[in-house]
């Protein structure tokens, strides 16, 4: 890679976490008529930059940049490679749309401000900054704001309900922060460094490695929402304001999950005992089901989207298996391309939902009857974003399933190849049930008075739900950006 | 000899911490927990940058600690504000045991 190019590239990593960092406090100082334009004008600018890494990543495979110069183990590094790339995007994608939407929905319902705005930013920032690091202790610290940002965001629909969730929320994920940071000290004690890619170097299997290794996971797994530490999950992610929701569920849980994957598939590769491998993968199973059974059970709109987003997160977790059968490669590919499609497809579900219980006023399922035709291209995109939950060709979901089913048969064990089928038929029941009542006539007893809905509204999640069905059909392009560093 | 008795005291207050996380119920008991598990880790990491030498510590630790209590204060000041706004508006200072009580709130 030529310099003038390298010296590009670290420009724009540094961009991708100080924009939304800077943005978010000049936006405390800004009056609302000023700030909704400042939002509208800076949102897209951030994407747009996160939009060009992948390109970079076609003149070089992983990039890694030491801020100041100062190389580690001094300094902190920063690197970026196909799986970094993908999130960032990923996160730009579903931050940019649900900004939109957030714009005018807050505005309706009267509840955006200035502070709003400015954590809504700092969490992106904050995600930007933890995809990119590879300093397991500035992970820490970036998991720490992004896990505030996000519970600031739960906490500001400001009913009672939604308070005790973020507070639930916020004691669980302090809960595994504290393990986490502890694992660290353990590494820095054995190790005396915090790079990953140094660690990976001189990692050896001693009893202080694998006891840190031990506490880092289980503290991320308390964050990421696993069977059984699912528990803080719906409430929080049911109760915050839609636009909220859908960034929680589609981005936040999955930045512990990468984390995860970052540590397992890096430094901790060799020393992972394989019984772990398959008790990580037990787990995710558990999650599938677990989850997908009290999805069916809910008859709250926004609790069933919430549960399904625990059992989604299931599948993640399969990757753990996969490389204990030494299928690497398709593991990798399977879990980047189902967290990219369940990001989407979960964004445009919950944005859509939001429309609904905007319209309606209510939440229960029962009220779907007969808004089919008050907002067709709502439930147009709940319907397409079940194709993709569910995993039918030819959604990206479907993508997902076939490595993950694949991988499993090439490793010679048809147990973790039957698992997936099994997640979308239970998918398949909870989502239907939803659609069938929408194809229902009014329930007259109800008496729902219909609210107006904007079509700015209308349109965001249709597009969200129709980027899901089109990463199936063109999903050799960010396959090859994912596989550039193997 | 100081280095083991350090290593001991932090490890105690971690078992602590996290033995009153799990059995209290009472929001502010369990932000104070949390704390101390947090200063149990501070502990360990300043005993950490003994092993360096006695004449020389290692810095990094040190670093590590600082950043640490900026990210524990303000997190705590968060979970104090938030304890403060269930109690205003529902008069709770813990959370709800089971799924009935969830729906009483509701």
């Amino acid at each position: 890679m030529n310099p003038d190019l390298a010296h590009g590239l670290s420009l724009s990593l540094i961009a991708q976490v100080a924009l939304p960092l800077l943005f978010a406090t000049s936006l405390i100082f800004l009056k609302r008529k000023l700030r909704g334009i400042i939002i509208l004008f800076f949102a897209p600018i951030i994407t747009l930059s996160s939009l060009t890494l992948p390109f970079y990543l076609s003149y070089t495979d992983i990039f890694h940049y030491s801020i100041g110069e100062w190389s580690p183990p001094l300094g902190i590094g920063i690197y970026l490679d196909g799986v970094a790339a993908l999130f960032i995007c990923l996160t730009a994608l579903i931050f940019l749309t649900s900004t939109l939407y957030a714009l005018v929905y807050l505005e309706k319902k009267k509840s955006g401000n200035r502070y709003f705005w400015s954590v809504w930013f700092i969490l992106w920032g904050s995600l930007n900054a933890l995809f990119l690091s590879s300093d397991i202790f500035n992970i820490y610290v970036t998991l720490e704001l992004a896990t505030l940002a996000a519970v600031i965001l739960v906490a500001h629909s400001k009913t009672t309900t939604a308070l005790m969730a973020a507070m639930r929320y916020f004691i669980t994920a302090l809960i595994g922060s504290m393990l986490y940071l502890l694992g660290v000290a353990l590494i820095y004690a054995q190790n005396a460094t915090l790079d990953m890619a140094l660690l990976a170097q001189q990692i050896d299997s001693s009893g202080l490695n694998i006891a840190a290794f031990a506490l880092m996971t289980v503290g991320l797994l308390l964050k990421s929402a696993i069977f059984p530490f699912h528990f803080w999950l719906p409430p929080a992610h049911g109760n915050a304001s839609s636009p909220v929701s859908a960034i929680l569920s589609a981005i936040v849980v999955k930045a512990t999950f990468y984390l995860i994957l970052r540590l397992w598939m890096g430094p901790f590769e060799e020393i992972i005992p394989h019984s772990a491998m398959y008790f990580m993968g037990l787990l995710g199973c558990f999650s599938i089901i677990w989850g997908s059974f009290q999805a069916i059970r809910q008859t709250d709109l926004k609790q069933i989207i919430a549960y399904s987003t625990v059992a989604q997160l299931g599948y993640l977790f399969l990757f753990a298996p996969l490389m204990a059968i030494g299928a690497h490669t398709f593991a990798l590919n399977a879990v980047v391309y189902h967290s990219i499609s369940h990001a989407f497809s979960k964004a445009a579900l919950f944005l859509a939902i939001g429309n609904i219980v905007y319209v309606t006023g209510k939440r229960n399922i029962s009220s779907l009857g007969g808004i089919r035709t008050h907002m067709q291209m709502s439930v147009m995109a709940v319907a397409l974003a079940s194709v993709g939950l569910i995993g039918l060709p030819p959604s990206g979901g479907f993508i997902a399933k076939w490595y993950f089913i694949k991988g499993a048969i090439e490793g010679g064990s048809y147990f973790w190849a039957i698992i997936p089928l099994i997640g979308s038929v239970l998918a398949a029941i909870y989502l239907f049930r939803l659609l069938e009542q929408t194809m229902r006539p009014a329930n007259e007893s109800l008496d729902i008075k219909l609210n107006k809905l904007p079509l700015k509204l209308e349109v965001l999640p249709l597009i969200l739900s129709l980027i899901s069905i089109v990463l199936g059909l063109f999903a050799s392009f960010p396959l090859s950006i994912l596989n550039k560093g193997l | 000899m100081t280095f083991i008795s350090y290593t001991v005291a932090a490890i105690t207050l971690i078992s602590l911490g996290l033995y009153a996380i799990f059995t209290q119920v009472h929001f502010l008991k369990k932000i104070i927990a949390i704390n101390i598990v947090g200063h149990g880790i501070f502990l360990l990491l300043v005993t950490l940058s003994k092993k360096a030498g006695p004449q020389n510590p290692d810095p990094v630790p040190h670093a590590m600690v600082l950043t640490g209590i900026v990210v524990a204060v303000s997190a705590t000041a968060f979970a104090l504000y938030l304890c403060r706004r269930i109690y205003d508006s529902s008069g709770r200072t813990s959370l709800p045991e089971d799924d009935t009580e969830e729906v009483k709130i509701r």
